[in-house]
């Protein structure tokens, strides 16, 4: 009997494992497609990726939660307003799906925060009332995890593009993108899978504040 | 021969076999080629085609054509998504090569979905609908800030300058009601003396969303003849914050402080006319400039993920002596002394994802002395409101809304001039109602909704109907109609001396076409009214005689209103026209014969533009007004309500500019109300008796400054 268990354990084992073989397989080849993505079509396809293990691995949020920053960070090559609304509007359920799965999440928070931008990004004239809406899911982000430098560093993007009569503009934008690169030098991936990006795009408005 | 395998090996076996199973596939392959369609056979590129419960699954080219290929065993369930589409599944047989077209169906759109739109000026969460936000009211120069006088630049409504309140579509000002988040507010203006315009309670700052209704609206609301304005307040505020503002007419400042899951304010405010009116100096001068105070405190409280706790308190004061022609040639002093406590409490949340409730209570007294030459007139009045309802979201396309609302009113007039004449009532009534909204095949919607109503006064029930269509006619256009029976009691001080007085009632019918599309609205509407109870009593008897008021008064009211706002032709410009078109008579009051009362214009047309120079950081505004002559009458003539005063028009200007001064936010604000110094009366007036020379004599009816100016410096500091 002994070696039934034991043959058991080994069975578990080995289904699970393929299983989560299979899941870090899937993510890493999402990953790569999202990260060679060019056109709108590439973005909406590397999103759709994830939406697919998103629908079987429910109760994980990182498949969700790179649907949506694909979809976001797609949303900037679209031409069309409608369609590139759409794509936020498809974002903003994965957005919604994430926080629904992993409550308090500064990562999703900040992601919420992306996306507010994003609608900007549509439309300039939406300004004033997105971006307040960016600063209050990027403060929210903040306050739940103070380390996380993609919610500083988008918080700084608020600010660089905020007028200076409103307090906004390079000078006050500066300190949060340094504390934002020194965030990015000491940040610590919690899972595998745990968002990573942003550094790069930091020290892009750093270089551009310092000019 | 035979084989003897030991149990235990056998066991083994079977153990290898389980494991061959779960973990070597099996090798049979499905394969589908095919296209993904609209229903308009139009190609879907970039479909997201998977086997349900897998990561496989592929992306439809630019033709809608698609390729997928697995080595999953058995028959799968293939899934296909796109955005703005209804998901949808269908079996595949476990063999290669299955070939197919699956088309689409749109999904029930929301940013052009058929809406309720018959009657209404929408709500500032949605981008589509004809909309108007705080920053909009405050931004309009008739305004001045006050929610009313923006309100004023939108179809249906009436210009009575002199009065201030709100008049829709032929409707009396008292046929209007406000509702803060669901609860009645019943006078939401402040008292004046008459022909001095009264103004909002409340700063349009205090509210997220603005729905105008002009009739036909939802069974929800009660107890208003003609229109409902429906306010909500604001939910949690981004952050802590303290306001100041020194004005040339007073002082206002608050402050803010937000929490994490709460947040609380207070502010006060108080207005002073007397430096104004001794730089831009009124007709008449004031034997007391008036003088006001308000306090508002609110609080909220987030519960949860989607609940919601809010309360309100606000506090008015309001003093003054004006003067008041009663003839050509003398003027009386009238003294108002006003006080008003308002508070309101409401809840709402969700009880799962499908079941809302919500509900509150309110307190509302007034308390107003109106001292004139025949005596001191006292008023009070003691209004409480208990609701409670809940919403049922099956889905995006029915919902059904129900509740109950209950109304308690006490009344007591009285004038010392006249002892022991102290009349008052006090009415309860209690409301029910149930309403559903259905949408169907995506073009139609319907709303079907019924309000029971009791009357305690009279131990009568009256119900009332409303029923709302909308038909889709194109992507961005639509028509709709609204039916709809509507009860209010008979005003205050009628009910005060006939208790058996009939609620007043009115019928509308409306059609609405309504054009919406980005950044550009158009909508055109008319209607007709019918009024029957109207409150009416009889010259000859005398006043104190319960008998004197009946319910016997009827009218009609029709017209057609037009609205055009445009955001988008000129970056920057924002600016709407308004034009309204109404035909009314009634048989009410003391009318003889059935008349246009003398609040009515037939033809009243609004323009109003916004330009933001964002080199100055400034912002421009202009309205202009105008609105043919209103009905009077001449009792020295035989004739009922034939003379017309001169036609009415007003042109505003204002300017804001942003800057941010010492690390604070700051907009300096100036505007001027009759730039142009049009000085026609409104109408006009006659005194109550006749001078010697038995001619009753006309005074006119005009605003006490010629030109309005206000000028001020708002600072928020965070």
């Amino acid at each position: 009997m002994k070696k039934v268990a034991f043959i058991i354990v080994v069975m578990v084992l080995v289904t699970t494992n393929l299983m989560a073989q299979n899941y870090a397989g899937a993510m890493q080849n999402a990953l790569a497609k999202m990260g060679a993505a060019k056109s709108t079509t590439d973005f909406v396809a590397a999103s759709q990726i994830f939406e697919r293990i998103s629908e079987v691995e429910t109760a994980k949020w990182e498949p969700a939660y790179y649907a949506a920053l694909s979809l976001i960070n797609g949303s900037y090559t679209g031409q069309e307003k409608e369609k590139r609304d759409q794509m936020l509007d498809q974002a903003q359920k994965f957005i919604d799906t994430c926080l629904k799965r992993s409550p308090e999440n500064s990562e999703a928070m900040t992601l919420q925060g992306y996306l507010y931008q994003a609608r900007i990004g549509v439309d300039g004239t939406r300004g004033q009332e997105f971006s307040q809406k960016a600063a209050g899911a990027l403060k929210e982000a903040m306050t739940l995890d103070t380390k996380n430098p993609r919610a500083t560093s988008l918080m700084a993007m608020n600010v660089f593009y905020t007028p200076t009569f409103y307090g906004g503009g390079k000078e006050n934008a500066l300190p949060l993108f340094e504390k934002a690169e020194a965030l990015f030098a000491k940040q610590q991936k919690s899972s595998p899978f745990a968002p990573s990006w942003g550094a790069e795009m930091n020290q892009h408005f750093l270089q551009e504040c310092k000019k | 021969m035979r084989y003897i395998i030991p149990k235990i090996a056998m066991k083994k076996i079977q153990l290898i076999f389980l494991l061959i199973i779960f973990t070597i596939p099996v090798f049979s392959q499905i394969s589908i080629h095919g296209k993904i369609e609209d229903t308009g056979q139009h190609p879907l590129p970039g479909a997201n085609i998977y086997f349900e419960n897998t990561y496989e699954g592929t992306t439809s080219d630019s033709d809608g054509v698609f390729q997928l290929t697995s080595q999953l065993k058995g028959a799968q369930r293939l899934k296909v998504t796109f955005l703005g589409y209804v998901p949808y599944t269908v079996a595949i047989p476990a063999k290669a090569d299955t070939s197919l077209v699956i088309k689409l169906q749109p999904e029930h759109n929301k940013v052009d979905e058929v809406v309720i739109t018959a009657g209404t000026f929408g709500t500032a969460d949605d981008e589509q609908t004809v909309t108007l936000k705080a920053i909009d009211i405050l931004t309009t120069p008739t305004s001045e800030g006050d929610v009313y006088g923006a309100l004023r630049t939108l179809p249906g409504t009436q210009q009575v300058a002199e009065d201030g309140r709100l008049f829709v579509r032929g409707g009396e000002a008292y046929e209007t009601k406000t509702f803060i988040d669901g609860m009645e507010m019943q006078q939401p203006y402040s008292s004046s003396t008459p022909d001095l315009p009264s103004r909002g309670r409340f700063s349009p700052e205090l509210f997220k969303g603005t729905l105008f209704s002009t009739g036909g609206y939802s069974a929800e609301y009660g107890q208003a003849l003609s229109s409902a304005l429906i306010l909500r307040t604001i939910d949690l505020p981004e952050e802590s914050f303290t306001s100041i503002g020194l004005l040339n007419v007073g002082v206002q400042g608050g402050y803010t402080k937000r929490f994490e899951k709460a947040s609380v304010s207070a502010s006060g405010e108080y207005y002073n006319l007397g430096l104004n009116n001794k730089i831009n100096p009124p007709r008449h001068a004031f034997a007391k400039d008036p003088i006001q105070m308000n306090g508002l405190a609110h609080a909220q409280v987030k519960l949860g993920k989607q609940g919601m706790w809010k309360t309100l308190y606000s506090f008015n004061h309001h003093k003054l002596i004006a003067p008041y022609a009663t003839s050509a040639t003398n003027l009386e002093n009238v003294a108002v002394n006003s006080t008003n406590h308002y508070m309101n409490t409401t809840y709402r949340n969700m009880l799962s994802d499908t079941w809302m409730i919500y509900g509150g209570i309110s307190g509302d007294y007034y308390d107003d002395h109106i001292k004139m030459e025949e005596g001191t007139y006292h008023m009070m009045d003691r209004y409480s409101q208990g609701r409670a309802g809940m919403k049922y979201l099956p889905s995006e396309k029915v919902k059904i809304n129900m509740g109950l609302d209950a109304n308690w009113h006490d009344s007591e007039r009285s004038n010392d001039a006249v002892p022991n004449q102290k009349t008052g009532f006090r009415q309860r009534t209690l409301a029910t109602y149930i309403e559903g909204e259905f949408t169907i095949d995506d073009n139609w919607a319907v709303r079907l909704g019924v309000r029971p109503e009791y009357f305690d006064l009279l131990q009568k029930v009256k119900v009332a109907p409303r029923i709302s269509l909308a038909r889709k006619t194109g992507e961005h256009s639509q028509l709709s109609l609204a039916y709809g029976t509507f009860y209010q009691n008979a005003p205050d001080e009628y009910l005060a001396f006939n208790h058996q007085l009939n609620p007043e009632e009115a019928k509308h019918f409306i059609l609405n076409y309504q054009y919406s599309y980005d950044k550009r609205d158009f909508r055109i509407e008319t209607y007709y009214k019918d009024y029957q109870h109207l409150v009416k009593f009889n010259m000859t008897s005398t006043e104190y005689n319960p008998d004197y008021y009946t319910s016997a008064g009827n009218g009609y009211s029709k017209g057609v209103d037009l609205f055009f706002r445009d955001r988008k032709s000129i970056p920057l410009l924002d600016y709407w026209i308004a034009y309204s078109y109404l035909d009314t008579k009634r048989d009410y009051r003391d009318f003889p014969v059935k008349a246009t009362p003398g609040f009515v214009s037939k033809n009243t047309l609004s323009i109003v533009g916004k330009y933001w120079i964002a080199g100055w950081n400034t912002q421009f505004g202009f309205s202009f007004t105008t609105a043919s002559g209103r009905p009077y009458d001449d009792p020295n003539t035989p004739e009922f309500m034939d003379m017309k005063a001169p036609a009415y028009s007003n042109l505003s200007l204002n300017a804001a500019h942003l800057a941010y001064l010492f690390g604070n936010y700051t907009i300096f604000y100036c505007s001027v109300g009759n730039v142009l110094g049009r000085d026609k009366p409104y109408t006009y007036r006659y005194s109550e008796t006749p001078n010697n020379s038995g001619i009753y004599e006309r005074i006119p009816v005009q605003s006490e400054t010629l030109r309005s100016i206000i000028i001020g410096i708002f600072i928020q500091i965070k």
